[in-house]
């Protein structure tokens, strides 16, 4: 098994490849360098990125590279399959929340005098196929990060697959390209949001993706009110919803990781039905309280003996 | 914020056992490394060789003894299971 583990996009990353061979080694240590060029265009917090000079365009009609067009399509495909509950069009709403900088960066407290902006509609963004060209409607600004590491996990394992089968950990957004060597499935944990140190379950994923969407770890104070980087578009803030974290399978990162972020929206009902709804979606919610909710697939993806600790789960509830 | 108070969603000495009970199946082999993040802005890559084994993997159980009363259960430490994977999921950091 080749490993390779570094930081990128402002998250921890892992690439794995399942072979002893020379050439799989070479392909895993060329894993940062796919990240960098990806990120050097989709990053909001690089003035110099693609995306900072598209959104210092917004009103022109833009030409665009080839990672830009592929991640602003699949932002749009997601838009489209979310009915708008996941869209790109959130920057001027992250930035009036006090997400204007990398989390790093991030005061713990920020007091800003901006009000809340509601998204956009994506259905206005303008994206050329044939001229690969993209405009977004004037005063609109666009945020990728999201979709772009669900997405990168996505290439990153692609490639790899060639070597062997792969798996990539994007910051929590994972891609897997098929089964181990020995044809057993890879182990996934699931992270328990109250316990970090925890774990909440374990997944046996053959292929496709797993992410989690969640307030626990980014978060701060805003003009002395709590606040997290998941908006909700209609509102323009931070989601008010009863779930603290939401975990996906899918059949690729990007999707996982687009259903993942609908269902902590949503609120633990309504995201829960909104995946069952869909066969190719699996889910385990938290809930603020500790409650774990499970989508009617969820288990069809957990190693039996995990299932007994979610639904015997001792979780401390936020007071 | 106060600090956090435990519930159960269903607990009892029983379920404590069976969770106890479960077996610490063989190792990964040779460790896949740690889990602990980098300082912001440093980049280390390694590029190790690691032996998978046999799946499933293998449960850490961490369970602390729990008393019978219900305000004991719910003041009590509650169990710490980490499974041995090969990726973790949770929310981006």
């Amino acid at each position: 098994m080749q490993r390779i583990e570094f930081r990128a996009m402002g998250c921890q990353m892992i690439a794995l490849v399942d072979s002893d061979e020379a050439p799989a080694a070479g392909a895993v240590a060329l894993v940062p360098a796919w990240f960098e060029r990806w990120e050097s265009s989709l990053s909001r917090f690089r003035p110099e990125s693609e995306l900072s000079r598209l959104n210092r365009q917004s009103g022109q009609v833009v030409p665009i590279g080839d990672v830009m067009f592929l991640v602003l399509q699949c932002s749009l495909d997601a838009a489209h399959a979310s009915g708008g509950v996941v869209t790109p069009a959130v920057l001027d709403a992250l930035q009036a929340a006090g997400y204007d900088r990398s989390f790093e960066s991030l005061d713990a407290d920020r007091s800003l005098s901006a009000g809340p902006a509601p998204a956009g509609d994506w259905r206005a963004i303008e994206l050329d196929p044939i001229a690969q060209t993209v405009r977004v409607p004037a005063g609109m600004h666009l945020d990728l990060g999201g979709i772009a590491k669900g997405w990168a996990a996505d290439q990153a394992v692609r490639r790899l697959s060639a070597y062997g089968p792969a798996l990539v950990d994007a910051g929590g957004d994972i891609s897997v390209s098929g089964a181990l060597a020995n044809g057993q499935r890879w182990p996934i944990a699931v992270a328990n949001p109250l316990r970090p140190e925890s774990d909440l379950a374990l997944l046996m994923v053959r292929e496709g993706g797993v992410a989690t969407s969640g307030r626990d770890y980014r978060r701060w104070y805003h003009n002395g009110a709590p606040a997290h980087h998941i908006v909700d578009p209609d509102t323009g803030e931070p989601a008010i919803t009863d779930v603290l974290a939401a975990s996906v399978i899918a059949p690729t990162a990007r999707q996982a990781e687009m259903a993942a972020k609908v269902a902590f929206i949503l609120g633990g009902e309504r995201g829960i039905a909104w995946l069952d709804q869909r066969d190719e979606f699996a889910g385990l919610l938290v809930r603020e309280t500790g409650e774990t909710v499970r989508s009617r697939r969820f288990d069809d993806y957990v190693w039996s003996e995990s299932l007994a600790l979610i639904e015997n789960s001792a979780v401390p509830a936020w007071s | 914020m106060s600090s956090p108070k435990y519930t159960r969603t269903t607990s009892t000495r029983k379920d404590t056992s069976a969770i106890k009970a479960l077996i610490m199946l063989s190792s990964l082999g040779a460790t896949l490394g740690g889990w602990g993040i980098l300082a912001a802005g440093q980049v280390q890559s390694t590029t190790t060789n690691v032996n998978a084994s046999s799946i499933p993997a293998a449960v850490s159980d961490q369970t602390t003894s729990i008393g019978t009363s219900q305000q004991a259960l719910q003041q009590s430490v509650a169990p710490s299971v980490q499974f041995r994977s090969f990726a973790r999921t949770r929310s981006s950091r």
